[in-house]
């Protein structure tokens, strides 16, 4: 793989120079084309306080290709699955490379403030927010009670 | 010898009724017509025949010369089927009439484009949607892209709102800026996508301004190429949520920037190659040949049909794409494969793909042609259809197969056409646990009868395609010894029939499962058993050793199959009863009428039948000869 790009270093130089609010993105000693990145819960969700880990890999056709996102603690999320992958269009068919590492995060942390049970990848927390989404926005707290905090 | 002898190559017809002297009249006629060129020198061995039969054997020749020294093929025989490479396209075939019109050849209603000519529909088709429309060519063509290049429906849209017509097709409102060079204040400019400083020059954008530097441009559209293949030129901008199209010119125009030193028209070539398959994939009528790497692409004139590719000799329906599926329509097909698919998860499944000896009880799988197994074990001859004795079967009896009629019980025989136990009453025993689950049993029994032949002849249709490959093999061994070609020619020429009866007879159970009890059924069932018989007994010649082999003998039995088999085609495409048109009645009346004719030919060309007498040992391969085809099989 060629040297890393003038695109890449400038968007991780601003991401730690100008960072998003409630988002932090760090690349790895080790390979800086994978980031090591928190989002913290947004205010009025059941996700608030808690701070949640994911990793962001850039591929190599970066950014003709989207970065791949995942994270890495444990959610409950109608567009979030066990394994932590997330169903969001400009990670896939949506994404323009005029997108960025930062737009990428504000949507992942918009979604957790909007989620949508309409295009789910949690079958069962989707059908749950759906039927019955007091009951979903518990069990959504509790797990942000257990798993992303402390 | 006349030139007309050469005609039948591309009328059709048959090769040995053009021989008037009668297939027994060996010395003359189409083996000397047919005399191959020798091996070392094909090309100059040609030419005395080109000179003789100037129109088809320079033709022949004139496509033979264009690869590179093919096998010896004689100009009668399929080149491309002997390994000649032909990649200019339309290989010259020998053809029976019956095989021809099985495909359509006669009065094509269909059109072949190699890539050029595709090239050349999809220029006209923009040259004249702009010319009307009064709008640039890569306009013209966006348009025709986001309305499946449908020239009509895209000319009543444009009158009616063609501002919506263009929005929908990714171009900017009328008269804005077009794509190219993009407007940049001072030298130097940042491209947006990889953040570099570029000279003003190397920047471009489409007709809504977003720009980025021409080497992102060429990456972002050779990613599409590679990632969207023919929806690779639906391309849009690169801006997030900007859906201004990419046009043709604009690829040109970063191309050169995007090949870094490589072709320069790389991006262009495969953005056109793109092009064509979006043209062919998304036309109403208009389909690739399903044969791997094959690059014709077919037009339907009228509604679907069968038709066989000239270049890789793919069979196909033009309909549906999937293999060729005379005498059953594409909607009919589809429900029966819906119903195989269902019909595969049952338990029922094996008995349908082996069979037990009916004497000593060995599973046996059937895997060779001919439905006349013979058991390794015991040596019991059988029906695979049946399982009733083969001696049942044969002449002796003093008839055809009655093994393609489902009669509901479990012995077959010539019964009531289409009787079925269990449909009697359905409504009235429906409460009947018992009755109810006969029913289904009856109704899984139905679709299994069926379900049998038909894989049955389509396996045996597979075994048949290697034997035409063999029989292929052995002309071009035959010809490399100089010998008469001829001699094995009957062999293609057999096989080919027995391949085409074979797929016509796989769908013809699928016509009669679907078809209702009735006049109409059981003359089908007539047609369809008269075929059966003779394919059997065809295959059954076609399997024999060369040395055993009577040519006479399988040139009757060829002809008289593919007289069967047109008129099984024929009485369906005509309808076998037709109350409402006079003429259907009398041309079925006819067809029965000509099928007994043909029933008493095929007696007559049986093994120990009144006609058939011994070839002409004249005519047989040498020793030498003889000892190569044995090692060809
Ligand atoms: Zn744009
Ligand atoms: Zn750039
Ligand atoms: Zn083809
Ligand atoms: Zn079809
Ligand atoms: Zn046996
Ligand atoms: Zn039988």
């Amino acid at each position: 793989m060629a040297g890393l790009s003038v695109r890449i270093v400038k968007e991780t130089e601003k991401l730690h120079t100008d960072p998003v609010p409630g988002i932090t993105a760090t690349p790895f000693e080790d390979n800086l084309r994978h980031f090591n990145v928190t989002i913290e819960g947004a205010e009025e969700t059941p996700y608030a306080g808690g701070i949640f880990r994911l990793e962001l890999f850039l591929p190599a056709e970066y950014p003709m290709a989207p970065p791949k996102v995942r994270f890495i603690t444990k959610m409950y999320h109608p567009n979030i699955n066990r394994l932590g992958l997330i169903c969001l269009d400009i990670l896939k068919d949506k994404w323009s490379p005029a997108l960025q590492i930062r737009t990428v995060l504000l949507s992942i942390q918009a979604l957790l403030a909007a989620p949508n049970p309409d295009d789910p990848l949690n079958n069962e927390a989707a059908e749950l927010w759906k039927s019955d989404e007091a009951e979903a926005v518990r069990i959504a707290a509790d797990y942000t009670r257990r798993f992303a905090t402390g | 010898m006349s030139d007309s002898e050469f005609e039948y190559d591309s009328a059709g017809s048959y090769v040995y009724e053009s021989d008037d002297g009668g297939s027994g009249d060996d010395g003359e006629g189409p083996a000397s017509a047919a005399s191959p060129p020798q091996r070392d020198a094909p090309v100059a061995a040609a030419l005395p025949a080109a000179a003789a039969h100037a129109p088809a054997a320079a033709a022949a020749q004139g496509r033979r010369l264009g690869g590179p020294a093919p096998a010896p093929a004689p100009p009668l025989s399929g080149s491309a089927s002997l390994g000649a490479s032909d990649s200019a396209g339309s290989a010259s075939r020998s053809r029976l009439a019956v095989v021809s019109q099985l495909y359509g050849e006669q009065g094509k209603d269909y059109r072949v484009f190699g890539p050029d000519a595709v090239r050349a529909e999809i220029a006209a088709v923009v040259r004249d949607v702009a010319s009307v429309l009064e709008v640039a060519a890569d306009d013209a063509e966006a348009m025709l892209l986001s309305c499946s290049w449908d020239k009509q429906r895209l000319l009543e849209r444009f009158t009616e709102r063609p501002e919506q017509v263009r929005a929908g097709a990714g171009l900017a409102k009328a008269g804005s800026r077009g794509a190219g060079a993009a407007e940049v204040d001072g030298p130097e400019a940042d491209c947006p996508v990889c953040f570099a400083s570029v000279p003003a020059s190397e920047m471009a954008s489409l007709a809504c301004g977003h720009g980025a530097c021409r080497e992102c441009w060429g990456e972002y559209l050779s990613g599409q190429l590679r990632s969207r293949a023919a929806e690779a030129v639906e391309a849009v901008c690169m801006e997030s949520d900007c859906s201004c199209i990419v046009p043709h010119a604009f690829v040109r125009h970063v191309g050169l920037a995007a090949a870094r030193g490589s072709d320069p028209m790389a991006l262009l070539t495969s953005w056109d190659r793109s092009l064509c398959r979006h043209f062919v994939e998304h036309s109403r009528r208009l389909r690739w040949c399903p044969g791997s790497g094959c690059d014709k692409a077919f037009q339907a004139v009228s509604a679907g049909r069968d038709v066989e590719c000239e270049s890789c000799g793919s069979a196909f329906c033009l309909g549906c794409g999937r293999g060729a599926h005379r005498p059953v329509s594409c909607s009919m097909l589809s429900s029966w494969l819906e119903k195989c698919e269902d019909e595969s998860e049952t338990a029922n499944w094996i008995i349908v793909n082996t069979k037990r000896c009916p004497k000593c009880g060995v599973r046996i799988e059937k895997n060779q042609g001919c439905m006349h197994m013979k058991c390794g074990v015991c040596k019991h001859e059988f029906c695979w259809v049946c399982t009733g004795d083969w001696a049942m079967h044969g002449q002796k009896t003093g008839g055809y197969y009655a093994c393609n009629r489902y009669t509901g019980q479990k012995t077959q025989g010539r019964g009531v056409p289409g009787s079925r136990p269990g449909k009697k009453g359905a409504g009235a025993s429906a409460l009947d646990k018992d009755a109810e689950e006969n029913l289904a049993k009856a109704e899984l029994d139905r679709y299994l009868f069926y379900y049998q032949r038909y894989s049955g002849h389509m396996r045996a249709g597979t075994f048949a395609a290697g034997q035409r490959e063999r029989a292929q093999q052995r002309m071009a061994e035959v010809a490399a010894e100089g010998l008469a070609w001829v001699e094995v020619d009957f062999l293609e020429q057999g096989t080919e029939v027995l391949l085409a009866c074979r797929r016509v007879l796989q769908f013809t159970y699928v016509m009669a499962y679907f078809m209702a009890d009735g006049r109409e059924k059981s003359l089908f069932e007539h047609l369809q058993e008269l075929l059966e018989g003779s394919t059997e007994e065809l295959s059954e010649l076609l399997e024999r050793p060369l040395e055993e082999m009577d040519r006479r003998q399988v040139v009757n039995f060829t002809r008289v199959t593919a007289k069967f088999l047109s008129q099984l085609l024929e009485g369906v495409d005509e309808g076998l009863v037709d109350g409402a048109s006079g003429a259907g009645a009398a041309s079925s009346a006819a067809s029965s009428a000509a099928s007994s004719a043909a029933a008493e030919e095929a007696a007559a060309a049986k093994p120990g039948g009144a006609k058939s007498t011994s070839p002409s040992g004249k005519r047989k391969p040498t020793d030498r000869a003889r000892q190569r085809l044995r090692a060809a099989r």
